[in-house]
């Protein structure tokens, strides 16, 4: 542990041991190697660092479908990560509990009062969404937002929270607040749309921050970021459903300032699923549309790496998908086209038709698309093996 | 896919709600507050996208969303309508930019047809758009707006800014622009004060200052790539602060004079029509209807928009003392109403009571018992709701025994066998669905079945409605999970629909939900 980060009572180093133990794999998951790992060098010379004590924060930003929503799959690796290289933040949280099922690990969201969501099916519809995809919008002043961004262990693992909303000719005023105690009020207010922050430190001991319009117009937030100054962070930043081109929805600039905001050294994509199961995918279309995804965060974030998922293996209507190996042949050629890294995930499960013996393990879930916890939890720890790999391995 | 969840009721009652009244048991403790009379004088403000009412005689203060303002006897309701759409199909067959603009537009209150004030904007073929409408200052005869495009090409992007002030409910400029006149006068007369950015006339704003006083402004922006986001705007008129009287005290902005003492503190001051009472807006210098009275508003937006600023309103009276009302967010074009103004008879079905400690949420006890919510949300399904005499309600909730409680008091003369209160308990996609009318209860779906184990109910006439009782077992809920319920009023004229708490979960209704505030 480097001596830059901060001490840490013995309980609470003890309660989240506890916490990574449940989550950490009990052995190393053995899949396929990175694709290209030489596309991965920047990000793992700068793991590399962190562990020879560099005070410094490495970031991954993974956007996805309800694989990475539910953050089964990307919690085993965070937490291994985090228990190697240290502990930066929970990192990107939606405002609040934009859809029913919003849920990840070590995090606690709720909302109260009068909120409108947009970016999801029947709200507004106009680009402005943050790097999460979905915002809240609110103007009542007795509503709230209340975010929580670790385990037991919480008050630990953040010592800033970076709250992201949109700028707006009626945007209102924007309180943020940690235990009751007002840190700062905010002015979300400005000519013209543009992507808002708030950089807000937090309180030693907070558990997490709340976020209450306080009139003066409609206050929208995209989300926060919850921070440490050291060790690793991993946005989980997936939307149930989601197509790769849903990106392509956002505000080319208000996505770019987001994603910059949050200065990833490493960008996953994991898409595929959606477009396959859909029963209707022109593979040349998506293709498409998955450049233009990748132009615009290389855009973006010129100096994160960059990795591409293929879909994990599933049946559509108990059968494989025909066109799996055409995405996947267009995905890596994609990948290599954009020096982005490359991870299999059908061949981490088995290959073609592996999932029936994943549902017959209770690895995969009854429609033969999802995957148990136990499933996530294996395929996270292959992604994460895969990732150590290209650490560890001297360039 | 969204979820609302209620604002209370969640996570082992931590609770929060307006002016909430603690309850102990089944009977409610608390009956529902009624709309006192008014007792006068009566006072009007704007806020951003509200309306304030003041009784200053009681200090009883009124919310509506929304600008509501009577003109020749009718009633108008304004908003800021924000409309978005994807631009054309790309050639390569890539979804379109998104484009988002806002359009002013108006309705006489009880028609179900809105006007556009402003025009709609074109939707350009290439690249995206946003082109918002920002209410800089509303006064019920008149509006002042910016009108802020720009248009992000392939090659670059476009900026332009420009203020209008309109009559209402016309939508007619009241002040017929001549800004070409304008700026070579003020190129004759103050030349160094017109910046070489910004030499493109961008209208003419009037704004109302402290004390009442109207200023115009002529808006200057940019007319090249360099500046084109700039924004300046010139006074032609600014007429100087008045010294108002009020008894022993006076005031001048910003210093306001009493026997009790000097404030300087005192941003606006409106004197009733009688001289008997004034309002003062205590805060900040530049909150609401104060502007700068320099000659050049260095950025009109930045002048006027401060969102943050908060403000306190105060009763003052002659020979009194000053009292506080409430808080304010910006609060501006303050009028006092004749007794007979329509407005005032739109109060019991438009406007909430709010109190004023509305904007705090009340944390309840440790009984975790409490009033929820009062007339949070209509929906008039197929007539017209009535006010609270013909539908209303309040939700309280608490534990007895082994029980968890929730008794919906419902305001509703005419009694109907078809009423009955929905409740929507839980998340996921499908919450546990009961329904409580006279007969009982019953599950009408979801899949948490087991919530529901044990559960009562109880259906009871009162004199102007009834109240429902659902007992939920608590050994069975757990944790308390959000709730959602549903009044469905049935008469001879047709259904409305009363909500409380968040909405259930559906994509047809993701766009809004009750609020749970305004019992006093």
């Amino acid at each position: 542990m480097s001596c830059a980060r901060p001490t840490r009572p013995l309980t609470s180093l003890l309660l989240g041991l506890g916490a990574l133990l449940l989550l950490a794999p009990a052995r190393a998951e053995i899949g396929p190697p990175i694709e290209h790992p030489e596309f991965l060098r920047r990000v793992a010379n700068r793991l590399q660092a962190l562990e020879g004590g560099a005070a410094q924060r490495v970031r991954i930003t993974h956007f996805g479908d309800s694989h990475i929503a539910a953050d089964l799959l990307t919690a085993p690796i965070r937490s291994g990560l985090q228990a190697r290289f240290g502990d930066g933040g929970r990192g990107f949280l939606l405002a609040g509990r934009p859809w029913a099922g919003y849920r990840q690990v070590s995090m606690r969201a709720e909302m109260a009062g009068l909120w409108r969501t947009d970016g999801l099916r029947g709200g507004l519809d106009d680009g402005w969404f943050g790097p999460g995809g979905c915002s809240s919008a609110g103007i009542d002043p007795t509503a709230r937002i209340e975010l929580e961004g670790g385990g037991n262990d919480a008050a630990q693992r953040f010592t800033q929270v970076d709250v992201h909303f949109l700028r707006q000719p009626s945007g209102g005023c924007l309180e943020v607040r940690a235990d009751g105690v007002a840190l700062a009020r905010v002015s979300t207010a400005g000519p013209w749309l543009e992507a808002g922050f708030a950089r807000v430190r937090t309180p030693e001991g907070a558990r997490g921050v709340s976020l209450h319009p306080m009139g003066g117009g409609e206050v929208r937030v995209f989300g926060a970021s919850f921070e440490g100054p050291v060790g690793v962070v991993w946005d989980a930043l997936g939307i149930n459903g989601a197509h790769a081109n849903r990106l392509l929805r956002a505000d080319a600039d208000g996505f770019a300032a987001g994603l910059s905001r949050l200065a990833p050294d490493l960008v996953v994509l994991s898409y595929g699923t959606n477009e396959l199961f859909s029963g209707d995918l022109d593979v040349a279309r998506n293709a498409a549309q998955m450049d233009e995804v990748l132009t615009r965060i290389r855009r973006a974030v010129p100096n994160a790496d960059c990795l591409l998922t293929g879909p994990p293996d599933f049946l559509r209507k108990g059968k494989p998908v025909p066109e799996t190996p055409a995405l996947y042949h267009a995905h890596r050629r994609l990948a290599e086209q954009h020096g982005c890294a490359f991870w299999d995930a059908q061949s981490a499960m088995g290959g073609p038709t592996s999932v029936k013996r994943w549902r017959r393990q209770g690895l995969a879930q009854r429609d033969y698309v999802h995957l148990t916890r136990d499933g996530y939890v294996r395929l996270g720890d292959m992604l994460l093996s895969a990732i150590l790999g290209v650490v560890d391995t001297p360039p | 896919m969204r979820t609302l969840i209620l604002a209370v009721l969640q996570r082992a009652f931590g609770l929060a709600a307006c002016g909430g009244a603690l309850l102990l048991g089944l009977a409610p403790a608390a009956a529902r507050p009624a709309t006192e009379p008014l007792q006068g004088p009566i006072a009007l403000f704007y806020g951003p996208d509200e309306t304030h009412v003041v009784d200053v005689g009681t200090g009883a203060r009124y919310r509506a969303e929304g600008y509501i303002a009577s003109q020749a006897g009718q009633l108008w309701r304004y908003r800021v309508r924000v409309e978005a759409r994807e631009g054309p199909r790309r050639s390569d067959g890539l979804r379109g930019e998104p484009n988002r603009w806002s359009v002013f537009e108006g309705q006489a209150l009880g028609e179900a047809r809105w006007t556009p004030l402003v025009a709609e904007p074109m939707i350009p073929a290439l690249g995206r758009l946003t082109h918002e409408q920002r209410v800089v200052q509303f006064r019920g005869e008149s509006v002042s707006l910016l009108s802020l495009r720009r248009e992000i090409l392939p090659e670059r992007a476009l900026y332009h800014a420009e203020g209008q002030t309109l009559m209402l409910p016309s939508g007619q400029p009241m002040v017929a622009p001549d800004p070409g006149d304008a700026l070579r006068w003020l190129d004759a007369h103050l030349p160094g004060l017109v910046d070489p950015c910004v030499r493109r006339p961008a209208g003419r704003l009037s704004l109302e200052l402290a004390g009442g006083r109207m200023a115009d402004w002529l808006l200057l922006s940019g007319s090249e790539p360099r500046c084109d986001q700039e924004l300046r705007g010139l006074a032609l008129s600014v007429p100087p602060p008045a010294v108002q009287a009020l008894g022993a005290a006076q005031w001048a902005a910003p210093h306001f004079t009493s026997p009790e003492g000097n404030r300087d503190d005192v941003v606006d001051l409106r004197a009733s029509p009688d001289g008997q009472f004034a309002l003062l807006v205590a805060a900040e210098p530049g909150l609401g209807p104060v502007a700068p009275e320099r000659p050049v508003l260095l950025d009109p937006f930045e002048a006027t928009v401060r969102p943050c600023a908060q403000g306190t309103l105060w009763r003052w009276q002659a020979g009194g003392a000053i009292t506080q009302i409430g808080e304010t967010a910006g609060l501006t074009g303050a009028r006092w109403l004749s007794p007979d103004d329509p407005l005032l008879a739109w109060l019991s079905s438009e406007f909430l009571p709010l109190a004023a400690s509305c904007h705090r949420p009340v944390a309840l006890g440790q009984q975790g018992s409490g009033a929820l919510g009062h007339r949070c949300r209509i929906v008039a399904q197929t007539r017209q709701w009535g006010g609270p005499a013909d539908l209303d309600a309040e939700v309280f909730a608490g534990e007895n025994g082994s029980d968890f409680l929730v008794v919906v008091r419902v305001t509703d003369p005419e009694h109907q066998p078809g009423d009955k209160v929905r409740f929507w308990l839980g998340e996921g996609r499908k919450p546990l669905q009961l329904q409580v009318d006279p007969q009982g209860w019953r599950i009408l779906g979801g899949t948490e079945k087991g919530l529901a184990s044990g559960a009562r109910s109880s259906w009871k006439r009162t004199a102007d409605g009834y109240e429902a009782t659902l007992a939920l077992s608590r050994a069975s809920l757990g944790e308390t999970p959000p709730l959602t319920i549903r009044v469905e009023d049935e008469d001879s004229e047709g259904v409305a629909w009363l909500w409380a708490g968040g909405l259930p979960i559906d994509s047809q209704n993701s766009r809004a939900t009750p609020c749970v505030e305004g019992a006093r």
